[in-house]
């Protein structure tokens, strides 16, 4: 670009008052660009500072209270005796359940819509279904447990009820996830298996599924990592309560992580609001060892065709 | 939600955007955190407010589909 403007400036030499506004204009060009670059790296660094700003002031917070009591604990009304063991079993117990739902039938439904789905007017409704939950408000979801799974199937304020909704939650997710992992099989595979004589089942089960597997754990990680930060479904349904006991099984009452965050720091004393920023930093640990394993097993299972 | 608290608690109508306000999604909280009785009128009244917000986001759920398909440039 810039040779082909150096020729032209050669050429027209004879030229000198077109050579000078040639020259200004390239000037003022360059310059543009550099001032486009600036804004640009500037806005970067916004979003970087903010939050990097907000991940040191919590994490300050924190220190004092990151000790060992913050895990063996039940909350208290005496910050000092105060900790997170109930919220910490009630938040495993619920990522083990959603994903117990959401992982088969999310899958199953990916690969009904990318291996049996004819195309017609029924898939395109399902897929802008889909397209369309994956955007709704979390807290609709939180109604819809309410009504259907706390009053209508009677689960109460349980465990079960609370994994229901997650599991509704993450469900677009894990199916969108799915489907972009399945289609990345190349068909040629497909078209090969059948070629020696595989059913269909064969093919999907034998071929398309370990192929994809990959793809499919880390989008399924990815959407349960949003679940276990997701406050508002499980307020609705009721789960905000003071926890002093660990839950024996899918049917006892519970609390989650961001809802015992939220509790401490919806009371007044600075100590809580420092216990919570510690819960914070539980909680982001967990969050960044998720998504960390979700990127080894990416690595891990990628392959090239 | 957590940061729609932070626009406030206080239903009320204006245009002022210093003022306090409450949004639909921190009202559906409001309620819900205290115990409300099955069937009294808060409780009916959260699902009225999460069913006009379903219905904005859907709406405008279809308008992003419409717009994705109207300017997608398919190459090849």
């Amino acid at each position: 670009m810039t040779t082909d403007v150096r020729t032209f400036v050669d050429q027209t030499n004879s030229d000198q008052g077109f050579d000078i506004s040639a020259r200004q204009q390239l000037k003022r060009r360059h310059t543009t660009g550099r001032i486009f670059e600036i804004l640009a790296i500037s806005a970067i660094l916004v979003g970087m500072i903010f939050l990097i700003v907000l991940l040191v002031d919590v994490v300050i917070n924190a220190i004092p209270w990151l000790r060992s009591e913050l895990f063996t604990e039940f909350p208290s009304r005496f910050p000092e005796r105060a900790g997170l063991r109930s919220a910490l079993f009630g938040t495993a117990w619920l990522l083990f359940l959603t994903a117990l739902f959401s992982f088969p039938v999310g899958i199953g439904a990916a690969i009904y819509l990318e291996e049996y789905a004819r195309k017609n007017w029924f898939t395109q409704l399902i897929e802008i279904n889909i397209a369309n939950l994956a955007g709704v408000p979390s807290i609709i979801y939180g109604l819809l447990g309410l009504g259907l799974f706390v009053r209508q199937l009677g689960l109460g304020r349980s465990l079960m009820a609370g994994a229901l909704t997650m599991a509704l939650l993450v469900m677009p997710v894990v199916i969108v996830a799915g489907r972009e992992a399945i289609r990345a099989v190349p068909s040629s595979i497909r078209e090969a298996a059948y070629g020696l004589g595989a059913t269909r089942w064969q093919v999907v089960w034998a071929h398309v599924l370990p192929m994809s597997l990959g793809g499919i754990l880390t989008g399924t990680i990815l959407a349960l990592s949003r679940a276990i930060g997701e406050t508002a479904p499980l307020i609705t349904i009721g789960a905000l309560t003071f926890i002093a006991f660990d839950p024996r099984g899918p049917f006892d009452i519970f609390t989650v992580l961001p809802i015992q965050i939220f509790n401490w720091i919806s009371l007044p004393q600075q100590d809580f609001h420092d216990l919570a920023a510690a819960g914070i930093v539980v909680l982001l640990v967990i969050l960044l060892a998720m998504n960390s394993l979700a990127i080894y097993l990416r690595g891990r299972f990628q392959q090239r065709w | 939600m957590i940061v729609a608290i932070a626009a406030g608690q206080q239903p009320k109508i204006t245009f002022n955007p210093l003022e306090s306000i409450e949004t639909m999604t921190a009202y559906i909280v409001q309620v819900s955190l205290g115990d409300t009785p099955h069937q009294s009128l808060a409780y009916k009244t959260i699902f009225a407010v999460g069913m006009l917000l379903f219905v904005m986001t859907f709406a405008l759920n279809l308008v992003s589909h419409w717009i994705t398909r109207r300017y997608r440039e398919v190459y090849e």
